[in-house]
């Protein structure tokens, strides 16, 4: 009986690594918008956060059109 | 040969009816834990599960070159034996939908084909060792990995967003969980569409309606389509309720993490070459979403079912497509009498499931799927 298990490890360790990391750009994003909404809400400089909110929502952006491009087989 | 056009013009009606239930039973899978959160209201759910699953279906027709990816020998499958798989994963497909558990419409789909290929053509035309590496396996992987990727992203969710819990958080992650789910609607499409595509493409084949090594024809795309996307809207609220509030009472950071890690799963699953079961992974990320946020939150009596349904899957569907292959292979009589039992006990579960009706407007309201006609009144209402 042959089983892959090279192609079981690598799904595995790229499924859970890559869930891991989108979530966490994802979760910062939030995060940092969160803090420039508290800031700028008590009047201090709120412009750092925010760039790197709307950074991190970029990025969480251009994985979504990186998996589309997964998804469709015309793609490729 | 006007049998012969008679028992194809069954199997296709059959394999119509399969898809249907594929749909319904795997609406939940993207949509719902969205359901569960709010993130989306229950009807668009569906709607955008429906209309990305057709468009899937039509985005990918390269059919399977074979039925069974070579769990049982095609060379011995004849359309009354297809015929037979398919009652079997209809009515079990049909029966885990009335408890309310997700099972994997795959699984059931081989197990039917395993019953019917065993009663039709003896054990020597299954490859047992194939059913191991590409079914058995893959279920035990499939929960393990997604459920782990889930509980680790809930966690790391959790953790960053600690000091901003604000409504911007919520509605943060919702967007991102509906973004995902859609991603997992879309995939799932691109998979499962062409499954019965490929089940009708291969009979007309070897019934010699259709020219060998030609792809599905359109009508065969588009009735595929539209029974799959009918059965998606159809919402298969039963399992939504299951997956949504049964397991864990899922928040909007939960859902995301859940969808995500659903949807990088499968899409690692089908690119990097060791297949894995929609259902199955979808499972289980919301159980590890639970399990990221608090061990307790998990109600693990409706896992532990999920986990008997799974197991059951594969021997119940073969026990009936072994026993409709039975009958069905007496001759065309015996196969008029399969179809119009399928007909038959799938209008009573349906009937069944009318005593406690779950619908888009009460998916949400209990995290309890039953059979039984009276609904618990509610402690503290």
């Amino acid at each position: 009986m042959h089983i892959d298990w090279k192609s079981l490890g690598i799904v595995a360790s790229v499924s859970i690594g890559a869930a891991v990391i989108i979530v966490a750009i994802v979760a910062l994003g939030i995060a940092s918008l969160a803090i420039a909404d508290n800031r700028a809400a008590v009047d201090q400089p709120a412009g750092l956060a925010r760039a790197a909110g709307y950074a991190c929502i970029g990025a969480a952006g251009l994985i979504v059109l990186y998996g589309l491009y997964l998804i469709i087989p015309q793609f490729h | 040969m006007e049998t012969a056009l008679f028992v194809v013009a069954l199997v296709i009606v059959t394999a119509l009816f399969f898809d249907f239930t594929n749909g319904f039973h795997d609406s939940a899978n993207a949509m719902a834990t969205s359901v569960a959160t709010g993130a989306l209201k229950p009807k668009l759910a569906v709607i955008i599960a429906a209309v990305l699953n057709v468009a899937g279906a039509f985005l990918s027709t390269e059919v399977a070159k074979t039925i069974s990816g070579g769990i049982v020998n095609d060379a011995l499958v004849t359309p009354t034996m297809v015929f037979a798989g398919l009652v079997g994963a209809i009515l079990w497909n049909l029966m885990t939908w009335l408890v309310g558990l997700p099972s994997s419409s795959s699984h059931a789909l081989f197990g039917g084909l395993i019953g019917a290929v065993i009663i039709g053509a003896g054990t020597s035309a299954i490859n047992f060792s194939t059913v191991i590496s590409r079914i058995l396996l893959p279920a035990v992987v499939a929960p393990l990995v997604a459920g782990v990727a889930a509980a680790g992203a809930t966690y790391l969710a959790y953790k960053l967003t600690q000091g901003a819990r604000s409504r911007r958080a919520t509605s943060g992650f919702k967007h991102g969980q509906t973004i995902s789910a859609s991603m997992v609607a879309l995939a799932h499409g691109t998979s499962d569409g062409q499954k019965t595509m490929g089940v009708i493409t291969l009979v007309l084949i070897t019934s010699g309606y259709q020219a060998a090594g030609t792809g599905p024809q359109t009508w065969v795309i588009l009735c595929s389509g539209l029974a799959i996307g009918l059965g998606t809207l159809s919402g298969g609220w039963r399992i939504m309720r299951t997956m949504g509030k049964g397991i864990v009472d899922i928040q909007a950071p939960q859902g995301f993490a859940a969808e995500t890690s659903a949807g990088v799963t499968i899409l690692a699953s089908s690119h990097l070459g060791f297949g894995l079961s929609t259902t199955q992974v979808c499972s289980g990320s919301i159980v590890g979403s639970g399990v990221g946020r608090s061990l307790h939150e998990v109600r693990w009596s409706t896992a532990r079912k999920m986990v008997y349904a799974w197991l059951l899957t594969l021997p119940a569907a073969a026990l009936v497509g072994g026993i409709a292959a039975a009958v069905a292979n007496t001759g065309i009589f015996g196969t008029v009498v399969i179809f119009v039992v399928l007909i038959a006990a799938s209008l009573g579960i349906w009937v069944v499931s009318r005593r406690n009706r779950i619908t888009a407007a009460n998916v949400n309201d209990s995290p309890d799927v039953r059979i039984s006609a009276a609904e618990p009144v509610p402690v503290g209402v």
